[in-house]
């Protein structure tokens, strides 16, 4: 009856993962959370391994075993305890992404652990909405260590009102907390009701058994691989502060039914946004091999899925940054070229499967002045894959954002969008083409700052097997005056009424020889 | 009389009444040519019933989307943004996939046309539409070999005059011209466009259909069904094509929805199970709606009854995935081959799996006309069964398990998720699969009563033949809430326009009602809720916010988005009855396979059944074109008309 029953159990376990985020979604203020779906739920069990996702925002999902290692052992788990923190430094992302966990006793055993995490609109710090190019990591806001929220039912009220004193907007921070609750409670609610249903024992067998599972597939996958190792180097432009051409290096050994992926050599730790905490780091890992795994079928993403993979950083690098560097950028930059870097090397092992370097930003835009705050991240080009190009002016790797719809946007924003179009021509040539960046043209109707946080304007987004290489994005500032300017990739700007901004995304990498 | 004809994509179900008795009737669909099958399904009513009237609901349009086989057509839209329609909302459609595929397009690139103009948020014009831009637009259309027009305009829903000044330019071209300000004219440019180019996409194929089936049926006025449950006259389905894409399940939803009521039931939960997919939808006193539908990765962004869809039917295929675990669906055996008891495929199906079971009966499928060979699901399951190193029985009884855990994902996402018990409500099953899974199924969830009609069968049409013609009309207005004296001369303006339209498509405004809705927000929220307008609708927003999203937020002002009129009319078929059937099946009893292993279940014709009667499961309860399982923990109970009502003990 194992066939039968894995495929029940995978498919009630992840069920209670999805209605958490649905009741998420639904009662959130932030529009990160409510509009973008900028969110995760999890289910952990006594152990601390993954057993369920929902497949939201792959940067938050592969994150959190990471969080979960760091937290379980640092408390004393109780009935009706809500734990809190948003450390980057403690499985955290970035600053803005707060984590809320909450222990489910069975027959008063602690058995699991529900997990969301969501992307608050502001987190204090020096800049509304927390994402501009800072220095430190105190600049970006309030980190909180892992502590309680709720010890055993209680509310910290001293600690909540402290932490809501020092946020911009309290009343709709308040509001999401209370949004990432109720989805914990929810989630509780129906494993109980499994428990119920099924019993502690049969839960944790079945658990466990879909754990086994999912490793034995991804042991399958990385048996195919090829044996050896395969290295490759990819750079980030620059750090927004002076730093430029920031090398990330991966060596990936496969071995019998394991894998390292080792990232020793990458860059220190720089001045300016884009270090990546080691969890953020794994998330992108993670997603990799997932996708390849996707290849074979389909599988329950779980800690089985993870534990043939071992991944090596070394602290005060790059790709495991620690305090005091700021991270702000590390989550939406960052991550998407440690992504690029694996793929590099996988390339070499796996050229059936592996598609060229994607668009490697999520081109983060924050507009805003004392009235307003906005922010939003622009698509690109898709690396062409093997056997199909690259999807054009989409969202690739790890973000899935919508955008704003243009007709909402000119309604509540002091702006127009002039153009909103496939880049055409952007996409690198092979015989499989990388898909099209995007342009987007605003024209400002009144003065306000703006924040780019964009990267790939210098080093393009790679082709493979010969195929050429996807364009580079292009910042350009148009003044009322008709005067044109090129702006960097990472800029804090002052611009006033009548003046424009073009943002050029860039394309994905073409695959094979163009004939 | 009238007969209503639903057109399925295995069978076309003939509903009608004949002196206040409901009759029904099947016949195997015709994909390649629908019409046939209604001619054959009319062919087989009393020629003495004069036949007035046809209440139709077709997949021409949905098969014609989902195939892309719709004309080729021109997208206009402002300069500078021709690629909305590629560009979408900027996601991709699966996360952890490198091989992602975009929806299949409906419209060529080079077939896209950005027009020099520009309309601000607030209606009015940045950039004059000029006549040589026109001119220059005309020349490029007649360039090209397109066989319908589709123009999407940024913020036309304010000031809709450039749309309508290039639909009379186009007029020479003698196209099926949509524009969006006539097509959804609310605000969001991507979703208006998407529902325009899908309403270009589809008129010309649903007109050329609509014209074949009036020369064969020369006699008889043919009304279409639309998603948002009410029927419109033929030439309104052929020019508004994009209503029509939900038009049979709609059709079901709007007869539960009625039946239900006869039952003074009114919190049921749909549950319609075909051969490759199943739809539920949740209806707590009113039917549901939906702005945000879509069809095979296009937003269709007109109100539509809020169906949810999952891949698990009587055909979906049973497989073993290479890791191990047994997975049912998405992929359908269909019509043709169909399950593997229907002689021509050899793949497992669930179907077959309830037959392995003795959930069907071989000889009593279709009414009989149609003889199951069990020995071909047998051998397709013993595959599997090999595999999973378990009996014929347990395998056949895992596909079940699994796909009513499917179905079961699809029921909880309707209510619990919802913020819905589903134990307050009642399953009510049909489609012809339905009565087979319903009482497992409510058994999984809490359920407590079950509802069956006798017409489980051809459902979706009789509900077609008891629904009323409905028309919607919309309208972006956003203003202030507060501002009453804007809004009811908006409300004004709406409704006299409905009703003049209505008036010129050959309806008396008289046999209407009208509903007015409210699409409301607080400011800076992302998505509306719709209100039914009362003077107080502010207070309602307010509670309806309250129960679905658990808040308010009385520092924020409200909004009113966009404003809804819908034209209903007040006719509709509501003294029928059903009468009882001819005994047919003499079998008594029969082996069912359960988790307790094979138990005795007696067989009951349903026709051998009179109303008031009451018995225990486990049974079997056979009818032409349904067969009901009724799980050992329920009571039945035989209702008026016939219904079945399983009751948990």
């Amino acid at each position: 009856m194992r066939a039968i029953e894995l495929e029940i159990f995978n498919k009630l376990f992840s069920a209670v993962a999805e209605e958490m985020g649905i009741v998420l979604r639904r009662s959130s203020f932030s529009p990160n959370i409510r509009e973008r779906c900028d969110f995760s739920c999890a289910i952990f069990d006594f152990k601390g391994e993954l057993v369920a996702q929902a497949s939201h925002i792959p940067v938050h999902l592969g994150a959190m075993p990471e969080t979960m290692k760091e937290v379980l052992p640092r408390f004393d788990w109780k009935p009706g305890d809500i734990i809190i923190t948003n450390d980057p430094f403690c499985g955290g992302t970035h600053l803005p992404d707060i984590t809320l966990i909450k222990p489910v006793f069975l027959e008063n055993k602690l058995a699991f652990f529900l997990i969301t995490r969501a992307h608050h609109a502001d987190i204090g710090g020096k800049f509304a909405g927390s994402m501009a190019v800072s220095t430190h990591i105190d600049e970006e806001g309030i980190r909180i260590e892992p502590t309680y929220l709720f010890k055993e039912e209680n509310l910290e009220e001293s600690f909540f009102n402290n932490l809501l004193k020092k946020l911009r907007n309290p009343q709709e921070r308040q509001g999401d907390f209370k949004a990432q609750i109720a989805s914990l409670i929810r989630g509780e609610k129906r494993l109980q009701e499994m428990h119920q249903k099924y019993g502690l024992e049969k839960l944790f067998n079945m658990a466990e058994a879909l754990k086994n599972y999912s490793q034995k597939a991804m042991e399958n996958l990385l048996e195919k691989v090829p044996k050896g190792s395969y290295e490759f180097t990819d750079y980030l432009d620059d750090d927004g502060c002076g730093i430029e051409d920031i090398p990330i290096h991966v060596k990936v050994s496969f071995r019998n039914k394991k894998v390292v992926v080792d990232f020793r050599k990458s860059a220190s730790q720089v001045k300016g946004c884009v270090n990546a905490p080691r969890a953020v780091t794994q998330a992108a890992v993670y997603y990799v091999f997932l996708c390849l795994l996707n290849t074979l079928g389909e599988y329950p993403f779980n800690q089985g899925c993870f534990r043939p993979i071992e991944i090596l950083t070394e602290k005060g690098t790059i790709v495991d940054a620690v305090y005091p560097a700021a991270v702000a950028a590390g989550n939406v930059e960052t991550s998407q070229r440690i992504v690029d870097t694996l793929l590099g090397a996988l390339s070499q092992a796996l050229p059936e499967l592996i598609p060229a370097a994607s668009c490697g930003s999520m081109n983060n835009i924050a507009i805003g002045n004392d009235n307003f705050a906005y922010y939003e991240t622009i698509g690109g080009g898709m690396g062409a894959r093997p056997g199909k190009d690259g999807l054009s002016g989409v969202h690739t790797h790890m973000t899935n954002t919508l955008n704003t719809p243009i007709e909402a946007l000119e309604h509540e924003y002091p702006m127009l969008i002039e153009r909103y179009s496939l880049r055409k021509g952007s996409g690198g040539k092979g015989k499989y083409k990388g898909g099209e960046g995007l342009i987007r043209e605003y024209k400002f109707l009144c003065d306000v700052t703006v924040t780019l946080l964009t990267e790939r304007r210098k080093y393009a987004p790679y082709g493979l097997q010969e195929g050429e290489a996807g364009s580079k994005g292009e910042n350009w500032f148009i003044k009322k005056s008709g005067e044109k300017m090129q702006l960097a990739g990472k800029v804090n700007l002052k611009v006033s009424l009548g003046d424009k901004l073009l943002i050029l995304t860039p394309g994905g990498g073409g695959l094979g020889k163009n004939l | 009389m009238r007969v209503a004809i639903d057109t399925g994509g295995t069978f076309t179900d003939i509903v009608y009444l004949e002196n206040n008795i409901l009759k029904s009737d099947k016949v195997f669909s015709t994909p390649s040519d629908p019409s046939l099958a209604i001619l054959e399904g009319i062919s087989r009513i009393d020629p003495s019933l004069k036949i007035e009237t046809l209440i139709h609901g077709s997949t021409v349009g949905t098969n014609a989307f989902l195939e892309r086989k719709g004309a080729k057509i021109a997208f206009i839209t402002t300069s500078g943004f021709e690629d909305i329609i590629f560009i979408g909302r900027q996601n991709r459609p699966s996360l952890y996939d490198f091989f992602v595929e975009k929806p299949a397009p409906i419209v060529s690139q080079e077939n896209c046309f950005g027009i020099e103009e520009r309309i601000n948020a607030k209606g009015e014009i940045l950039k004059p539409l000029k006549d040589s831009e026109i001119q220059r637009c005309l020349n490029w259309l007649k360039e090209k070999d397109i066989k319908s027009v589709a123009v999407c305009l940024l913020h036309s829903y304010l000031y809709p005059e450039h749309e309508i000044r290039l639909k009379k330019a186009f007029l020479s071209l003698n196209l099926p011209i949509s524009i969006s300000s006539e097509i959804l004219p609310e605000f969001r440019e991507y979703e208006r466009a998407s529902t325009t180019a899908i309403n270009a996409y589809l008129s010309p194929v649903m007109g050329r259909y609509l014209n074949r089936l009036k020369k064969k049926l020369s006699n008889i006025k043919i009304y279409i069904q639309q998603s948002n449950g009410g029927w419109l006259t033929a030439e309104e389905a052929s020019r508004f094509a994009c209503h029509t894409i939900l038009s049979g399940p709609a059709g079901g939803v709007a007869g539960a929805y009625i039946w239900a009521k006869n039952l003074e039931e009114n919190k049921i939960i749909t549950f319609d199970m075909g051969g490759t997919s199943t739809d539920v939808c949740l209806v707590d006193d009113k039917i549901p709606f939906t702005k945000e539908y879509m069809i095979d990765g296009y937003p269709l962004s007109i109100p539509v009854i809020d169906i949810h869809t999952v891949g698990a039917g009587g055909g979906s295929i049973a497989y073993i995935d290479t890791g191990g675990a047994l997975k049912v669906g998405p992929e359908s055996a269909g019509a043709d081959p169909g399950p593997a008891c229907y002689g021509k495929g050899n793949k497992p199906t669930v179907t077959d799996a309830n037959l392995i079971l003795g959930r069907i009966l071989p000889e009593a499928f279709l009414g009989g006309r149609f003889s199951l060979q069990k020995e071909r699901s047998e051998k397709a399951i013993f595959e599997l069964a090999k595999k999973l190193n378990l009996g014929l029985e347990e395998t056949a009884l895992g596909i079940i398990q699994v796909a009513n855990i499917n179905m079961c994902r699809a029921l909880r996402k309707v209510s619990l998720e919802r913020g819905y018990d589903p134990q307050e409500f009642a399953l009510f099953c049909f489609g012809g699969a339905g009565g087979l899974h319903a009482s497992t199924l409510a058994k999984e969830l809490g359920i407590k009563k079950v509802i069956i009609p006798k017409l489980a069968g051809s459902f979706s049409a009789f509900g077609l033949l008891v629904s009323p013609p409905i028309k919607d009309f919309s309208r972006t207005i956003w203003i202030k809430a507060e501002k009453k004296k804007k809004l009811h001369d908006f409300i004004k303006i709406l409704t006299a326009e409905a009703q003049s339209y209505i008036k010129n498509i050959g309806f008396d405004p008289q046999d209407f009602d009208t509903e007015i809705f409210l699409d409301m927000r607080y400011k800076g929220q992302g998505f509306e809720l719709t209100i039914p307008f009362t003077e107080n609708y502010i207070d309602l927003f307010e509670k309806e916010h309250l129960k679905q999203f658990g808040y308010l937020s009385k520092d924020f002002p409200v909004e009113v988005i966009t404003l809804r009129v819908r034209i209903r009319g007040k006719y509709a078929e509501n003294s029928w009855k059903i009468e009882k059937g001819e005994e047919k099946y003499h079998l008594k009893q029969t082996k069912v396979f359960t988790e307790k292993g094979f138990i005795e279940v007696p067989v009951i014709d349903w026709n051998s059944l009179k109303i008031g009667d009451s018995f225990k499961g486990p049974a079997i309860i056979l009818e032409n074109f349904t067969t009901v399982w009724v799980e050992p923990e329920f009571i039945v109970k035989v209702k008026e008309n016939y219904t079945l009502v399983l009751e948990i003990l």
